[in-house]
């Protein structure tokens, strides 16, 4: 299953937190999708923290497309 | 799967420019321990203040505002001359007759990164509030350099020496107006970030920010009528108050148990912050007060406060050094890499030094030096808690 969030517009933290929070439900083999203004970066650390892989690229109109599953 | 976008950051460019900045910090301690409470002492200060958000605003402006970001190592060159001024300015104070050319070097500087800031934040799509914060920041350090670069004449021999008069405004376009305005800006995501908390009363904690840069710039136009100062300082301590009461709401409702290390230096530091105001306050009736006012305000609010968020922002870019120059390298977490004894002990040496230190320049100023042993002890804890905490993603992996 794919979990899509639209984080766009949502001023620094509340994207983390969503994405966060979001994961909290995340099951293994789901995979979470979330579009944001910006580059996450320190979401970063708190991912490999709870060891789950990630990319993360820039789309055409200068959002960011995050994806995010268990390892 | 860890791929990242670097194209909004510039690990190498910032590192770089934060580097230079805790040189000027380490020359900061050594002076204060070789000369007492000394102009190049403070100016050593002031160099590690300007250059350390120079660093962080080049890191953050792209990541927050969705600004341009800047070449790679762009930022290298913007910091040169400000490095270079407050060098030569530092070594004026200590006896060289450099302070025409220091004084250039600071202005040219000064207006050229202000200029170069200025001009990513009309370009930038969001957050325009934090955006037009740093850029009242930008300008107050101008403002602040030039009138600097006035005294340098003066002090050269150039002007005459009344101008040394507007020290006071110097020191509060550089304290209240410049660093102070930017860390307020950046606490507004940093202390959220680092906790893991939801934003609490955006738009009161708005008010209270733009409230205080309001006073900042209040007690700029009128720093010699008493009374008109009194006020701009007590609304300053005002906007200070709610900012704070917000963001310790914030802390309340963290996802994080634990307390950032981050978070710990910055609640310190704000302690600092309202009894610098408070001591401001009081030099307006009692002069040697304002000692203890630049004091706090100094090693207490600014320099605290940049350390402690260094943790996550040095931690950062080593972590994103490391990952860009080996890919695909399982990297040890940055949760576990901060050393927290080695840094808590840092704070406690820290705050301990910054009360004795402002102690005794208002009541005791033969024991200024004795005073700062511990806030020396405290640097030098924190060195060893930046050397630690970089070691595994720079000098090597797990």
């Amino acid at each position: 299953m794919i979990v899509d969030l639209d984080n766009r517009g949502l001023p620094p933290p509340e994207p983390m937190m969503h994405i966060l929070e979001a994961l909290d439900t995340l099951a293994r083999g789901d995979e979470m999708r979330a579009l944001l203004d910006r580059e996450p970066l320190f979401l970063y650390p708190e991912l490999d923290d709870r060891e789950l892989a990630y990319d993360c690229s820039r789309n055409d109109d200068g959002s960011y497309t995050l994806r995010v599953r268990y390892r | 799967m860890q791929a990242i976008d670097a194209s909004v950051s510039d690990p190498r460019g910032s590192g770089g420019v934060l580097t230079l900045a805790l040189t000027f910090f380490a020359a900061g301690c050594v002076l204060v321990l070789a000369t007492g409470a000394s102009l190049a002492a403070l100016h050593a200060f002031a160099a590690f203040i300007v250059l350390a958000f120079v660093a962080a605003s080049n890191q953050l402006i792209p990541v927050l505002t969705g600004a341009p970001v800047s070449a790679p190592r762009s930022v290298l060159l913007a910091a040169a001359p400000l490095a270079a001024g407050f060098a030569l300015l530092v070594a004026s104070f200590l006896g060289a007759p450099l302070f025409g050319a220091a004084g250039a070097l600071l202005l040219l500087g000064a207006v050229g990164w202000s200029g170069w800031t200025i001009s990513r934040l009309l370009g930038a799509p969001l957050e325009r509030s934090i955006a037009g914060m740093i850029g009242f920041a930008a300008a107050a350090l101008v403002a602040a350099a030039a009138i600097g670069a006035a005294m340098a004449c003066a002090l050269a021999g150039r002007i005459g020496l009344r101008v040394l008069t507007l020290a006071p405004l110097h020191a509060l376009l550089a304290l209240a107006a410049f660093a102070s305005t930017a860390i307020l800006a950046i606490s507004v995501r940093f202390v959220p970030m680092f906790a893991l908390a939801h934003l609490v009363g955006d738009r009161r904690q708005a008010i209270a920010r733009w409230t205080f840069v309001g006073a900042a710039a209040f007690a700029a136009a009128c720093f010699d009528h008493p009374n008109a100062l009194r006020a701009a300082l007590v609304a300053m301590l005002g906007a200070l108050a709610i900012a704070g009461s917000g963001h310790l709401h914030e802390l309340r409702v963290r996802l994080r148990k634990h307390l950032d290390i981050s978070l710990r230096y910055a609640g310190v530091a704000w302690i600092c912050a309202i009894l610098a105001v408070a001591a401001a306050l009081g030099a307006t009736w009692w002069p040697p007060a304002a000692y203890a006012a630049v004091t706090l305000a100094v090693l207490g609010w600014a320099n605290i406060t940049i350390v402690g968020y260094g943790y996550k922002i040095a931690g950062f870019l080593a972590w994103q050094f490391a990952r860009e120059r080996r890919p695909g390298v399982v990297l040890p977490t940055l949760s576990a890499a901060v050393p927290e004894r080695c840094a808590v002990a840092g704070l406690l040496l820290l705050t301990t030094g910054t009360l004795a230190t402002a102690s005794a320049l208002a009541v005791a100023p033969a024991y200024v030096r004795w005073a700062f042993v511990p806030y020396a002890g405290g640097a030098i804890a924190v060195f060893v808690s930046y050397a630690r905490l970089a070691q595994p993603y720079v000098g090597g992996t797990r």
